[in-house]
């Protein structure tokens, strides 16, 4: 097709103005690919879009906008709800027979489930409760150390009394900070009841420095005294280790398992 | 010169804005959405509210289009033109759809705005309008329209604005088919020509 009949054909195929054979004849020369006729194509389209333009130009009422969105926002529940039946369907709820069946085998799940949480928990509980007890342990370690550390230490060794020959004990003290390491040997199992107590004796008066009990199967027990129950340790004349009620006396009622005189 | 360089980057700048956020609605962006909607509707509501010539019918159709780009903003093809002439398209198609559907007129294919025919791409680049540039020319058109002779701009409005063929234009005024052909060629192409002075 030569350029003067496209120019004439073109604004007709624009206005949608062409007969059938025209209008292949104008698609033939088009899809041709020649760029002289491409341009003119190209320069009517344009002058077609600017027609919309030639329209009074009127601001849509407020309500169409309003509407647009709304009806966006209803479309995207409906699927929301469409998602949710079509999961349930999948599953195959909407069979009560299959939905009873289905609830069965999730609560036996949840049961099971729960169980093992439960477990697990309490195995978290023990665990937590061994390591409060380590450091528990380490922190009694520290402050044995720390007497063991100090400058000048007195000992004074007890001896097991007749009632429990085989027992012995030691007192480490600090005598500046008026602290104190007791070990303890080979003493009996206290009893619920009971509980061993220690005696500092000055003036030939016992004096009551706390209570202590002893496990089963713990060859060695230390305890640390925090602080010496007299004004001044120098008078003190002797420890003592008596077995009395549970929670201690004023004065010594029981049987005494370790005696060892101080010289400090 | 420099004048015409800052034009055509602006131009180009607002051209890419417009397929962002095409882009942008594609991902279900409302926003996009609403910015689309702010640059376009009135231009839109302005072009079917002339086609369809009722103020409820016109509001329908802009919802419908504007629910469409939301549906299928992913067919839109930036290598075959603008945003401005997606959307133009969409809106006349279907508002003369609307009057046809009420109307004893026969169909007629609308295929040079569907970008149905096998164009090379690149034509496109650079020439294409965009809502800031639609907007501004829009006076330029209404003076450039009035300046076409009366007969040749009743042929082109006849068509464009409300959705008759030539034949039936033929028959309305009772003329040759050959002279409505001529009116409409002679029109266009005295529009292009005063678009040209003008733009």
């Amino acid at each position: 097709m030569n350029k003067e009949k496209f120019i004439k054909l073109c604004p007709l195929y624009f206005l949608d103005a062409l007969e059938e054979k025209e209008l292949d004849e104008f698609k033939k020369a088009l899809e041709s690919g020649d760029k002289e006729l491409l341009k003119i194509y190209s320069d009517f389209r344009q002058t077609t879009f600017h027609l919309p333009l030639a329209a009074e130009q009127v601001e849509p009422p407020l309500r169409v906008k309003q509407n647009i969105f709304n009806a966006i926002k209803a479309a995207q529940q409906t699927e929301k709800y469409n998602a949710i039946d079509k999961l349930i369907t999948l599953l195959g709820l909407k069979n009560p027979t299959f939905a009873f069946a289905l609830s069965i085998i999730m609560l036996v799940g949840l049961t099971v489930l729960t169980f093992f949480v439960i477990q697990k928990d309490s195995t978290i509980n023990s665990q937590q409760n061994i390591i409060v007890q380590l450091k528990d342990k380490v922190q009694k370690d520290a402050e044995l150390l720390k007497i063991l550390s100090a400058k000048k230490i007195d000992v004074v060794i007890m001896n097991g009394l007749e009632v429990n020959p085989a027992g012995y004990g030691k007192m480490v003290i600090d005598p500046v900070k008026k602290q104190a390491i007791l070990q303890v040997s080979n003493l009996p199992e206290t009893t619920s009841d009971k509980d061993y107590q220690l005696w500092v004796i000055k003036d030939n008066k016992p004096i009551s420095n706390g209570v202590f009990t002893i496990s089963k199967n713990k060859e060695n027990n230390f305890f640390m005294i925090t602080n010496i129950a007299v004004q001044d340790i120098n008078n003190i004349k002797a420890f003592a280790i008596t077995l009395e009620p549970k929670g201690g006396v004023p004065q010594p009622t029981g049987k005494m398992y370790l005696a060892g005189n101080a010289s400090l | 010169m420099f004048l015409i360089f800052l034009a055509a980057l602006l131009k180009k700048a607002n051209t890419e804005e417009e397929i962002k956020l095409l882009e942008r609605i594609v991902l279900k962006d409302q926003r996009a959405l609403e910015k689309l909607y702010d640059l376009y509707s009135k231009i839109i509501f302005s072009m079917v509210l002339r086609i369809v010539k009722n103020r409820e019918d016109a509001e329908e159709i802009l919802q419908n289009i504007f629910m469409q780009v939301w549906d299928k903003a992913g067919n839109f093809n930036s290598n075959k033109g603008s945003v401005y002439a997606w959307l133009i398209t969409l809106a006349r198609n279907k508002a003369i759809d609307k009057i046809r559907s009420s109307d004893f007129r026969n169909k007629f294919n609308l295929s040079a705005f569907d970008n149905e025919l096998k164009i090379p791409e690149d034509i496109y680049s650079g020439i294409e309008i965009d809502a800031a540039i639609a907007q501004e020319r829009s006076e330029y058109v209404k003076k450039a329209l009035e300046q076409i002779p009366g007969k040749q701009r009743e042929a082109i409005e006849m068509i464009f604005f409300e959705g008759y063929t030539q034949n039936e234009i033929s028959e309305k005024l009772k003329l040759p088919l050959g002279t409505v052909k001529t009116r409409c060629r002679q029109g266009m192409m005295k529009l292009q020509n005063l678009l040209n002075d003008y733009l």
